[in-house]
């Protein structure tokens, strides 16, 4: 019971300290924290009647918001930094919390599967807000002593996308 | 609104009021005059293999049903019940027998036509003539190359000439194969905060914006397919614009371009091992020298060839627009080239693609920041080339105008906006 804590506790503030870079705008570092053959996927989800659910969320060979390994993630941070980058220059202001972090049975010193929600804030120009609410599916594996994200599997809530981009990670 | 709205484009001089963009008086003649007479893209047939097959969709603001009957006939139906007008079909696709209205329990047929009212012979008296009372029907549905498109006018012409030479460019997506295309799974939808035609006017033939819109997306690295959107100056090909209102810019290929893959990825080595069959559907001109196409089927779909992408502009309020990105592929191609499509498509567009995110920055500014009063005195300027225009006329192609960076298209787009306002 207590090594469960103590593993809880530790993958608990991995994820804490993922969304401080995110939110201090420390990309290249938030990288670090990728496997290099990380995927980064976050399906489209669509309104279906009960019992049509299975329909609910795109499957791994159709459309998706990010589809990601490390290259395309790490050309998305280089574009964003650009000064060039009008959907980022100025840049969002953004807060990520993160909650509800259960770890699936079978999680290991180096290796766990963790459920969360999160809310991700943004607030951008004079007025621009967004407020994007959904839950992952990380697969966590401990490299040389660090926790690495080797897989994220994001799912908003919304089906229309109240939002002009998504030019934020999850 | 009694002025004459001709007087707010004035195509001959290059200037287009910046009222046509914000003012709700303007913005509710359009989806009267506009969107409720053109040819509207409604769903590809792919979408509706089987009987009962619906997916939901939007004319102007109108909620529309696209589904295909119990004969197998491709039906649009107003989604509104008629009786209290909600709508009878809330999700977004899907199979189903009939629709039944979650108020009263009005129930329509897959046709539309009502055929179940609760409590008809207690509380109508049987004193209904339920024959009158079905789903409003949009008043002509016809398909063309695979996309279903309709129209809420009867009297409009047939949609073979309503898109009349926007064919010859549209071919080339989809008549490609024999085999047909379909729609890959997944649409996006996202709403911004710009006037739909901006969004109209920039993929009808806006090859100046890309140098500056797009520059932080290739500081990165991120090339498209070959010629999208990594800017088109320099590089050889025409524009046409057709009295509906389409338009389209048309690259050709280039034995020597800059920025030209090495080696052929799996799009181009699938292109390469069935050119004969293109070439014996198109021509050798579409089929070998054409690199790619941008276009925009007036009002409110655009087209790029390079990643099979059709957008859809619904507007929703002079200052909101609801954008639907779906691709086609070809139905026969093999599996990577399927996957390179797709990523590369939403990889460069969709709501968190690399260029379009920066557009849609462009587009929303450029719509709030024409609000105000002082501004509104202000024309936006449309001159670029007028005056200029280098027609070509030879068979190979519709009537066209040599070059690529011009204003041309937009022109004659905001002509035919004026032309449907006016009448």
């Amino acid at each position: 019971m207590n090594g469960e804590v103590l593993l809880w506790h530790e993958i608990a503030q991995f994820l804490y300290f993922e969304a401080a870079l995110l939110d201090e705008r420390r990309f290249v570092e938030w990288l670090d924290l990728l496997t290099e053959d990380v995927h980064y996927w976050m399906p489209i989800r669509s309104t279906r009647s009960r019992g049509d659910e299975a329909g609910e969320l795109t499957r791994e060979n159709e459309h998706a918001y990010f589809d990601e390994d490390k290259k395309s993630l790490s050309m998305r941070v280089k574009k964003w930094q650009s000064a060039f980058s009008w959907s980022e220059n100025p840049p969002s202001r953004t807060r990520h919390l993160v909650s509800n972090i259960r770890l699936r049975p079978g999680a290991t010193e180096t290796s766990a599967v963790v459920d969360c929600g999160f809310v991700v804030y943004r607030s951008r120009l004079a007025a621009d807000e967004d407020l994007w609410v959904g839950g992952r599916e990380d697969s966590l594996r401990k490299i040389d002593g660090h926790w690495k994200i080797a897989r994220r599997k994001i799912v908003l809530d919304q089906s229309v996308l109240q939002s002009k981009n998504l030019s934020v990670f999850f | 609104m009694e002025e004459n709205v001709k007087e707010l484009v004035d195509v001959e001089k290059g200037l287009v009021s910046r009222r046509i963009f914000v003012e709700p008086e303007i913005y509710q003649r359009e989806l009267e005059r506009i969107f409720a007479r053109c040819w509207l893209y409604l769903g590809h047939e792919s979408q509706l293999p089987e009987p009962g097959d619906y997916l939901t969709t939007t004319m102007g603001e109108d909620p529309v049903i696209l589904c295909r009957d119990r004969g197998g006939r491709i039906r649009g139906l107003l989604n509104s019940c008629r009786h209290r007008g909600n709508k009878v079909c809330r999700t977004d696709q899907g199979r189903i027998g009939s629709f039944t209205c979650p108020y009263h329990g009005w129930t329509y047929d897959l046709d539309g036509r009502l055929i179940g009212v609760p409590g008809f012979k207690e509380w109508y008296h049987g004193d209904l003539d339920r024959d009158q009372w079905g789903l409003v029907p949009v008043a002509q549905i016809d398909v063309y190359q695979g996309l279903v498109f309709g129209t809420f006018d009867a009297e409009a012409p047939p949609l073979a000439d309503a898109l009349g030479d926007a064919r010859w460019t549209m071919d080339m997506l989809l008549s490609r194969s024999g085999g047909g295309t379909e729609i890959t799974g997944g649409a996006f939808k996202w709403t911004v905060n710009c006037n739909w035609k901006f969004a109209a006017d920039n993929f009808i033939g806006d090859n100046y914006h890309s140098a500056t819109t797009h520059k932080s997306a290739k500081i990165a690295g991120h090339h498209a397919q070959p010629g999208e959107a990594a800017g088109s100056y320099g590089r050889k090909g025409f524009s046409v614009i057709t009295p509906q209102g389409h338009g389209y810019n048309v690259q050709l290929r280039e034995e020597k371009g800059d920025g030209r893959i090495a080696a052929p990825d799996a799009r181009q080595t699938y292109q390469s091992a069935t050119i004969g069959e293109t070439e014996s559907r198109l021509g050798r001109f579409r089929a070998r020298e054409v690199e790619r196409f941008n276009c925009t089927i007036f009002p409110n779909l655009s087209i790029s060839s390079s990643t099979g992408m059709l957008h859809v502009w619904h507007p929703r309020g002079p200052l909101k627009t609801e954008i639907w990105l779906f691709t086609v592929v070809d139905k026969h191609a093999p599996v990577d080239v399927k996957d390179q499509l797709r990523l590369a498509a939403q990889r460069h567009f969709s709501p968190a693609g690399l260029f379009e995110q920066d557009d849609i920055e462009n587009w929303e500014l450029s719509t709030l920041a024409s609000l105000g009063a002082v501004a509104r005195r202000y024309p936006l300027n449309y001159q670029m080339g007028l005056g200029h225009e280098r027609p070509v006329r030879d068979g190979m192609a519709p009537d066209r105008f040599e070059g690529l960076v011009n204003e041309i298209n937009q022109r004659g787009f905001y002509r035919r906006w004026a032309e449907l306002m006016e009448r």
